[in-house]
């Protein structure tokens, strides 16, 4: 543990320990430290709007006033008041209040000395001479205990906070000030994500509007535009008189931590509109809930699965079986529809054949082998890159090649006729645009068909390398739509072109 | 009220898109140019009324919904048999079904106690609540009350739950999720895929807890929320009570 991080604490909770402590204030006596605070708190906010009306007659009558507000103006007597201002300005000694703490550093209790008000020098010098009275300010300990009660506060406070940076800005105060930043920084932050939370309910379940959180909102909606608004003018305030410290005082100011406070309030004022975007957002959403969903608002408020399906019914008095759960969770489901495997799919890796159509003198290797080996049905491809290398040839000669009625010989039409799978290539290549390899190293493996038979042509044919690296492109020319009709096969006049280089 | 050829066409293609895909957001072009016309919106809610469904516009989405009696469609859940072959016995779809309605309780509270951030749930936090459940029924079977208001085996369902071996906090954490199906995690896992699988919830494996998605409080808010709809829902389960002292008195 640190022990010196205690010292500190220790002494920043003293005075909130001692605050109204160890006065006698007969009926007054359970309430002093409220009404302790509440002064402590209405001179803070005199402060902050410049007024100097906080001399020790201005405190008692802002002790009535606390009084007047708790409702309990009658218990308090014109002697117990001015007791409870008194024992706030001084201790009882009529000096500093004394509180003992650890030192660390020191091993050893020390004592504390500090006030809840220390006297406004330049307003007094004033006052002095205009009425004779003294005017007090907040110690840097009771504006500690302010700040502290402050963290508790997290409504929308935001403003005040924004107004106590301003101060610290204007006397000079660029540490404490980039410290009141951070804070409100991650206080904001936090915010926000109370709203996100709130939106994230609400698109759940849009009665949430109903609830004690969404009420309050509403209630407020005025209140948090105009916060809004000036928020955007502290913020003017603020970067303003951050600029004239910067023209103003730069000997007096760290440059650097100026730059520094300037950029948190740059950021600040980031995530202050992060802020009002969100809130704004869940108003549309509300207003859009309201305006054109209004049924989700009907019926019965707080009807809800836990309340009344699960605890009234379920789980107290059971289901008639427990087939009946199932009707109550059968609603929640979508109807689920099979994806349809075609029969074709679910054959086609069966689809294999028993005859081997190796070629023959790979079968003289495996000798006599009288088992009948398994293999995959597969393109005969020689006879295939045969009937196809004619066509390629011409290409490679032409441009372009057209399958006409009369490219081929009588004696070759039957060969491409008996041979369906040299057919089905051309529709192949009718499906897409096609390059050939660039180089010879493919071997044809784990290619499709059209590449495959590129390969092999290219491999038997030295003549068509001028082919490498070229795009081909299959067509129906235009006008001829007519069949070309070869005996026991029909076929449409594909033409096969090299479209670039 | 007659419809247009345009508006049924508009309505069954919505449909059958919407028997594809569950759930179509408002801004997808199919499902908002259908709702810009009344007919054609109604005329979809006749199609699917005829086909044992209902159309469930939350506001944000379109959702299919099949109707717990009298559709012609299975749904996951009615298919939950088929697809976990480790379900063999009545009494463990039904503790699965008490998994489920105690996970959608946690998840649908009373929205006047709105607790942000508390929305998702750990198995660990499920299994202990299903105890407890159990073990009260278990308890208040014991002066037979329950058994015969659920003509059900709760000590069945008792049975199956505690032989189940509950992990242990180290080996819940080096376990996957799916793995143990002698546990009561993998029975939890169970239940829970079934409401994954319908895009309700995501189970983080990390954290081995259970997030519920928007649409499954769209669903819920659309069930349980309306009077209405849950007045129907308890007549009908009252019916299958009646129903079935029907059939007990007529064997009798």
């Amino acid at each position: 543990m640190n022990w010196s991080d205690f010292g500190e604490r220790n002494k920043r909770l003293n005075p909130l320990w001692n605050l109204g402590a160890g006065m006698n204030l007969g009926e007054l006596q359970p309430y002093k430290e409220m009404v302790a605070l509440s002064i402590l708190l209405q001179v803070y906010y005199l402060e902050l709007d410049s007024s100097e009306d906080r001399s020790k007659e201005d405190l008692v009558s802002l002790a009535w006033n606390a009084l007047n507000r708790f409702g309990i103006s009658s218990l308090g007597s014109a002697e117990s008041v001015e007791r409870l201002v008194d024992g706030l300005l001084w201790s009882g000694n009529g000096g500093d209040f004394e509180s003992y703490y650890y030192d660390d550093a020191t091993r050893q209790m020390e004592i504390q000395k500090y006030k809840f008000f220390a006297v406004d020098e330049d307003a007094t010098r004033t006052s002095w001479e205009e009425t004779g009275k003294t005017v007090y300010r907040l110690s840097e300990y009771a504006m500690e205990l302010i700040f502290m009660s402050h963290e508790i506060i997290e409504e929308f406070q935001i403003s005040i906070k924004l107004l106590e940076i301003q101060m610290h800005i204007k006397y000079g105060r660029v540490t404490r000030a980039l410290q009141d930043v951070n804070e409100l920084i991650s206080r904001v932050r936090k915010m926000i994500q109370q709203q996100q939370e709130y939106r994230n309910a609400l698109r759940r379940n849009p009665k949430h509007i109903f609830s004690e959180y969404g009420v309050n909102r509403h209630q407020r909606l005025e209140e948090i535009q105009l916060q809004f608004d000036a928020e955007r003018k502290h913020f003017d305030t603020i970067h303003r008189s951050l600029a004239r410290l910067a023209n103003d005082e730069k000997d007096v100011i760290d440059f650097n931590e100026l730059r520094m406070l300037s950029e948190r309030v740059e950021l600040s004022r980031r995530v202050h509109d992060e802020l009002a975007g969100v809130v704004l957002s869940i108003f549309e959403a509300e207003t859009n809930l309201r305006l054109n969903f209004p049924e989700l608002f009907w019926g019965a408020s707080g009807f809800n699965f836990r309340t009344h399906v699960w605890e009234e019914w379920v789980k107290e008095t059971g289901l008639p079986g427990g087939d009946s759960m199932e009707l109550l969770l059968e609603g929640l489901f979508s109807p689920h529809q099979d994806f349809v495997y075609p029969l074709a799919w679910a054959w086609e890796e069966q689809d294999v054949g028993f005859q081997p159509q190796l070629p023959e003198d790979q079968m003289d290797d495996h000798g006599e082998d009288p088992g009948m080996p398994y293999s995959p049905q597969e393109i005969p491809w020689n006879e295939v890159t045969a009937l196809w290398a004619p066509v390629f040839t011409v290409l490679a000669e032409q441009g372009s090649f057209t399958l006409a009625a009369d490219a081929f010989s009588p004696e070759t039409q039957q060969q491409w006729t008996a041979t369906p799978d040299a057919v089905d290539l051309w529709v192949q290549l009718f499906h897409a645009e096609i390059t050939v390899e660039d180089t010879a190293e493919e071997n044809g493996q784990g290619q499709d068909e059209c590449r495959r038979l590129l390969a092999q042509l290219l491999a038997h044919d030295p003549s068509l390398a001028v082919l490498r690296g070229r795009k081909l492109r299959t067509t129906i020319e235009a006008g001829s739509t007519e069949p070309v009709r070869w005996p026991g096969l029909e076929i449409s006049p594909y033409t096969l072109t090299i479209t670039e280089r | 009220m007659s419809y247009s050829l345009e508006q049924l066409q508009q309505a069954s293609k919505l449909f059958f898109d919407l028997l594809r895909r569950k759930v179509i957001s408002l801004n997808d072009p199919a499902a908002a140019e259908c709702l810009q016309d009344a007919g054609a919106y109604d005329a979809l809610q006749y199609v699917a009324k005829e086909g044992g469904c209902r159309v469930m516009n939350s506001g944000q989405r379109l959702h299919l919904l099949v109707n717990p009696i009298g559709s012609v469609f299975a749904t996951n859940f009615t298919q939950l048999k088929n697809k976990y072959s480790r379900i063999e016995r009545k009494a463990q779809l039904h503790t699965i079904n008490v998994i489920i309605l105690i996970f959608l309780a946690e998840m649908d509270q009373d929205e006047s106690h709105f607790k942000p951030g508390q929305d998702s749930m750990s198995y660990l936090q499920l299994a202990d609540q299903v105890s407890a459940v159990l073990q009260a029924w278990y308890n208040l079977d014991g002066e037979g009350r329950f058994s015969k208001q659920w003509q059900l085996d709760i000590q069945a369902m008792y049975k199956v739950w505690t032989s189940l071996y509950m992990q242990t906090k180290s080996q819940e954490e080096s376990d996957l999720l799916s793995r143990g199906s002698g546990s009561r995690i993998g029975l939890i896992h169970e239940g829970m895929k079934l409401l994954e699988e319908e895009h309700l919830v995501f189970i983080s494996e990390q954290e081995k807890r259970i997030f519920p998605r928007d649409e499954l409080y769209e669903r819920m808010r659309y069930l349980y929320h309306d009077v209405d709809r849950y007045k129907e829902l308890k007549t009908l389960i009252e019916q299958t009570l009646a129903e079935k002292a029907g059939a007990a008195d007529a064997q009798n």
